[in-house]
Formats: C-alpha cells, structure tokens, sequence
C-alpha cells in the first residue's frame, strides 16, 4: 500500500520551489518584479495570501534593496528567501557578492536568463557565472521534482555551522521555471525535521553586541586573507555536507542518491554529452533512438557546479572516448573560445591519468530549444571524432542560423 | 502618538554610559564621529545599528578597534534604509513566530549624505513607506564623500571646493544646489516623526533621536555635522561652526511630528552667513558678490517658501 503521507502535484519548477519555501518556514522575503523570477515571487505571495505561510514579504524598490533587506535579516537571524534573473541579478549584485563574505546562510533562487541587449526572456547560464568564484554553491535541478528537492537541500548545507555559505538554486528561466510536471511533496513535520530551525551562530542582537563587517587592513591585521582561507575550507566542508544531505534525503525520501550526476545510457558508451539544466530533455529521445540503431552514446548531467565534483568527474568521464560538452552561456576570449563547464571539465581532467576527447558545444543561447535534430547534430560530431581521433573544431555552435 | 520617551533636559542629565568608544581613527574636531556618539548614548544599550558604507564605517569602525559597544553591522553604500528595514523585519517576524524573545530592539540605519542622499535615496523613499516597521534612518552630512578623500555628494552646498570641483585658474565649477534631502523625506506621509539636528546641539540631538525612537513606524533624521577635513577650517571651529550654520539659518532645526511642524531653533535675527562661510576654507574663492548670493537664497527659503526651508512653493502663490 502506498504511504499515506506522499502527495502528488502537478507543479512548474517554481511552484515547487515556492512549495518548498512554504514547507521550510520561511520568516523574510523580498522580490522585485523581473522574468521568470517574477513567477516564483508570485507563488509566494499566493501562500501567505492564503495563509499558508506566515512570513513578512517586501515588495523593494529595485533589485539592490532586495538582496540587502533579506541579507540583513539573514543576520538577524532569520530565514529567508529571495533571489532574481538576468539583469535583476546584476542590478543585485552588489549585496549578492557581500552574502558570502559575511558568510550568511541565505538561499537565493537564480530564474536563469540572458543578459540584455537584446532584451530577451530566455534562459542562458550567465548571470549565475557571475556569481561562480565568489562562495556560493550552485546547484542545477532539471525537474520541477528536482527544483523543490534541490531546494530543501540547499537549505540543509548551506545552514550547516561548518558550511555557512549561501546557495543559489538555477532554474532555467522560460523552460524548468514554467513547465509543470508531478511533484512529491512531503509533510511540513517531516521537511522540518531534515532542515531543523536555523539557529544562527552569530546573530545580530543586543544580547551579545558584535560589529560586523568592520574594515581591515591588508598588512597590519591581515584578517582579510584568513577569513578568505576559512570560507575556502568551508566550501570544502560544503562538499562532504552536500554527500550526507543527499544520503539522508535518500534514505528519507528514495529519491536523489546521486549528490552530483545523473546517467542516462552511459554506463557503455563511448561517447557522452555532458551538461547541466534541462537540455536533457531534446537529448534523451536522440539517445534513444540511436541505441536503437547500435549506437552507443549516452548522456551525463552535472547537477552541482559548486562545489565541482573534481575527483568524482575525472573517475566519471576517464573511460569515454569522446565527450561532449554543451554550455547554455558565452565565454568570450577564454581558451579556444569556450564556455564555462568547458574550461572546468577541461581542468578538471588535466591530472587525470587517461582523457576523453573534448570538444565544446554552444547550445540553446538565449533560450532557443535543444530539440532532437540539434542533439542529433552533437552525437553525429562525437561519433565522428571517436572515429577519427581528430578534434578539427573544439568548439562548435549548435542551432545556428545561417 | 508618541509614546513617552525620558527626556533629557541638560548635557548633565545625559546617561554616563557611552556606547560608542575609543578605537575610531577619526580627526579631531570631527563632528560626525560625535553624532554616533550621541546617538548611540540616547539610543541605549538595546540598539543595533546598520552603517553604510562613508567615513563612519571606513575611518571608523576598524577590526579589533570597533568603537561600538552595541551591535552594529557595514551595509552598502547605498543601503542603509533597505538594510534597517531587513534587521526590522528580521526581528518582527521572528519575535511574531517565537523564534526570539518578544522585546523592543531599536533599530537605526545610518548613512552620509552622499550614502543616504545620492545612491541610498531609492531604497529610504521604499522603505520610508513600510509604516508596520520600527526603524529610524539617520543622514548625517558632512557635505561630501570624506571617506574617498572629500568629493561632491549632492548634498555639498554650492561653491564649495572638493577634490572634484578644486580650485584653479577658471571659475570655481561646483555650481549645483544643495539637494533639499527635507523636502524629499518630508513628502513621505508615512513618516511619522522627521527632524533635522546637528552635532552642534547635543540635547537637542539625543531628545530627537529617543523621539524617534518612541514614535515608532520609519522615521528619520537629519544631522548637520562639519568636517575639519572637508571643510577646512581649525578643528578647535568645530562647534562654533555648527552653531553658525543654525543661527545663519544656513541650517534649519525644525521637526514635523504627525503632520505638525516646530521650529526647534528660530533664530530672532539669522546671522550674515558670511560668518559662516568666512571660517571655511573651502569657500576661499567666494567673491563677495558669491557670498550675497548665498545671503539670499537663505533669506529666500526662510521667507518665501510656504514651509521655510522644506516646502519650495512661494506663499503668495497658494493665496492665489
């Protein structure tokens, strides 16, 4: 018989989102209204509106504002939600680079878009690479399941007395942020009791008065290097925390036992693409239909970039022949002129004592969808390289018109 | 209404203890660094303060030297409002869920005039409108950016030199008005209580600051305070020249309290603002003709605006 207290609900991937925000007793949150973000802010609203949720919300006066009314009510000792897309994020970022330092553990939902001009509502990862090296872990669900997993999660570490360093949960915008799929929802007791109450190490509060952020010194003091080594060890710490949040969600839920990847037909193949986000979702069918044809190509997705599962993924991709990596996001002027996951895997494998082939996809810039034609096109590139052993173009763009 | 609030009737009366030290690198003669003194002192021990980013944060709140014996947190440059409205609804929310003990924190906000004039002027408009929250936001002025070395702000009176408007062979070039910060504040009918103050009137600036503080909702404050840096002149000056600036009317002390306005200083005859002007040595290059000009937009604003000093529409043209 089917456990009494598991619901099912059909939810886009900011609904759950919002679902999860719900569950974990949010106390502050601040929007300010930008695509796709905006949907997640409108969740909310509806819960509290309803009386679902007892939090204070602000309606700020620009994305800046945002970030800064939920980061000092972090430090009050509150939980609190918030977050943005694209230009928001930029227009945000001064308070988005000060979280870490003041090593506050806030989530932060990123609708993942491109950056304007152009104005455009699609989704590219840009706008949380900005955000890549400053001390936030950055996790990629794919399903609107995922969205309120990741979620929960992200919460678990990020409040961890040896981790306290915030999280960005990316949902890509116009794709995961509005698509609905069937989502699992656990009781409020049982959510609380995986993320128990956040009791803030160092809150801000009369009763045990403290200056915080005070200006140092490079030379005199040298606090400034220090406090950058501990967060450095703290993104250490993330790392094991991350592996034990998502055994117990295992154990807890049976989903997500996997903290980094997900296999799709790798097991053996000797060709992958590799990437994070939704492109799984014009890929898998291509998988399909090419294992149908002997082919035997398979699909990788990273679900954490921060911390980056380094060991993890020279052990993963090692035995492949060729990999392909697909990046929803420009690099311009990086080596060969390729993307970000690019340039990491690419690092990541260095020491590795065998390498696949690696060749860079550009692939669904500003939103334009990985359709299967467009995955077909990557998997016919790898084949071909696993043939001739030849990478002739490192990196290539995928969909282009001409 | 107001709650009551202990008012202090002479600098003798004022509470001994201080919450804001030594440890601050401030000049002497520095004049903001004695409103966070006195601020803090009529504030009280169950305060927190948000500080953004200017020369009370850079040249005065230092690791391991902090001069603040009560919580006090950096923000951003232009952040001060938004931030003393987050530490509000921080504590709001979870005193509301039980998640801390129920209790009166004051919480004040506090930025320069280019913090809290300039970049910070979005987020006080916004924040200046959440009337369910309990915070005071303070500007202090120093009539520049002294944190970076003295540079315009908006708030920097016209003719003044800075490091960006010096002197040199041309006319002098700082030829903007000060920005009427009152004004702006003082159109957000959601403030209940709004007052101007300085350093130069100490009293008068701790009863406005606990005023605020009992009055509750957004308030705000404004604290005139000069710079022996920026301005040049003699830091032995400091207060005589806080005081000039009251009685030339150069400054006005006044507070709107629900809606009513009470002038807390009027001077019965304001003084040559040349006296003011002449003890600085950022005004050196002021002709005589310059300083009759400032005479009279001060004579201007105190006899022609509806409201003096806050309200820029002339009298005669409501009777029209």
């Amino acid at each position: 018989m089917r456990e009494a207290k598991k619901i099912t609900r059909i939810m886009s991937g900011t609904d759950a989102v919002a679902e999860a925000v719900k569950l974990l007793d949010i106390d502050v949150i601040a929007g300010y209204p930008i695509r796709p973000y905006t949907v997640v802010q409108n969740a909310v609203a509806n819960h509290i509106a309803n009386g679902e949720l007892d939090a204070d919300f602000f309606w700020a006066d620009c994305e800046h504002s945002q970030f800064e009314i939920c980061k000092h009510a972090a430090l009050t000792g509150a939980r609190v939600f918030t977050g943005s897309s694209g230009v928001g994020w930029a227009q945000g970022f001064e308070p988005i680079v000060i979280i870490p330092t003041l090593r506050l553990p806030m989530v932060l939902m990123l609708g993942n878009r491109a950056f304007d001009d152009p104005g455009t509502f699609g989704v590219e990862w840009n706008d949380a690479f900005t955000s890549r090296d400053l001390g936030y872990l950055m996790c990629w669900p794919e399903s609107p399941q995922e969205a309120f997993d990741f979620t929960i999660m992200a919460y678990k570490i990020s409040e961890n007395k040896e981790v306290y360093l915030p999280s960005i949960v990316n949902i890509e915008g116009g794709v995961l942020t509005h698509v609905a799929r069937p989502v699992e929802v656990p009781s409020k007791d049982e959510i609380l009791e995986y993320v128990p109450p956040l009791e803030l190490a160092f809150r801000m509060h009369p009763d045990k008065p403290m200056t915080y952020g005070a200006q140092v010194d490079s030379e005199g003091l040298m606090v400034l290097c220090e406090m950058r080594r501990q967060a450095a060890e703290a993104m250490e710490n993330a790392k094991k925390f991350t592996e034990e949040a998502h055994k117990e969600f295992y154990q807890k839920w049976g989903r997500q036992e996997d903290p980094y990847f997900e296999d799709y037909y790798a097991g053996d193949a000797e060709v992958v693409l590799f990437t994070m986000g939704t492109m799984g979702w014009g890929i898998r069918p291509v998988v399909r239909e090419l294992r149908k044809e002997g082919k035997k190509v398979g699909y990788i997705r990273l679900k954490r970039f921060r911390p980056f599962p380094d060991e993890e993924l020279k052990e993963k991709l090692a035995k492949y022949k060729t990999v392909g990596i697909c990046d929803r996001e420009v690099s311009l002027g990086a080596p060969k002129g390729g993307g970000v996951i690019f340039q990491e895997v690419r690092s990541s494998l260095y020491d590795a004592p065998s390498r696949p082939l690696l060749v860079n996809f550009y692939a669904g810039l500003g939103g334009r969808e990985v359709d299967p034609p467009a995955a077909k096109e990557m998997y016919e590139t790898l084949l071909k390289i696993a043939k001739t052993g030849k990478v002739e173009e490192p990196v290539r763009w995928i969909g282009l018109r001409r | 209404m107001a709650e009551e609030y202990e008012r202090i009737r002479s600098i003798v009366e004022a509470p001994l203890e201080e919450e804001y030290v030594s440890g601050h690198r401030t000049s002497r003669g520095c004049m903001p660094a004695l409103a966070m003194r006195l601020i803090a002192k009529a504030a009280g021990p169950r305060t927190v303060i948000v500080g953004a980013t200017g020369c009370m944060y850079v040249a005065n709140t230092s690791y391991y030297t902090t001069p603040w014996a009560i919580p006090w947190a950096h923000t951003q440059l232009g952040a001060f409002a938004s931030a003393a409205l987050g530490t509000a609804a921080g504590y709001r929310a979870q005193m509301r869920k039980g998640k801390l003990k129920k209790e009166k924190i004051n919480v004040i906000g506090i930025a320069g005039d280019g913090g809290g004039g300039d970049m910070g002027l979005n987020a006080l408009s916004g924040a200046l409108t959440y009337t369910e929250y309990n915070f005071l936001c303070v500007i202090y002025d120093n009539e520049s950016y002294a944190n970076t070395g003295i540079q315009v702000s908006s708030l920097t009176p016209w003719g003044a030199l800075t490091t960006f408007s010096p002197g040199g062979k041309e006319r002098f070039f700082h030829r903007r008005e000060k920005k009427n910060i009152m004004g702006i504040v003082a159109a957000h009918h959601t403030v209940k209580y709004i007052a101007t103050a300085t350093s130069g009137l100490p009293v008068d600036l701790m009863n406005k600051v606990r005023k605020a503080l009992s009055t509750g909702g957004p308030t705000f404050l404004y604290v005139h305070t000069p710079c022996p840096k920026g301005w040049e002149y003699h830091h032995k000056d400091s207060r005589k020249i806080a005081r000039l600036a009251v009685e030339t009317g150069f400054i006005p002390m006044y507070e709107i309290e629900n809606g009513e306005l009470k002038f807390t200083y009027r001077p019965k005859k304001r003084k040559p603002v040349k006296e003011y002007l002449k003890l600085q040595g950022r005004f050196c290059q002021l002709t005589e003709e310059d300083m009759d000009r400032i005479q009279k937009d001060i004579d201007r604003r105190w006899e022609e605006w509806i409201i003096p000093h806050t309200v820029p529409i002339k009298k005669e043209s409501i009777l029209r």
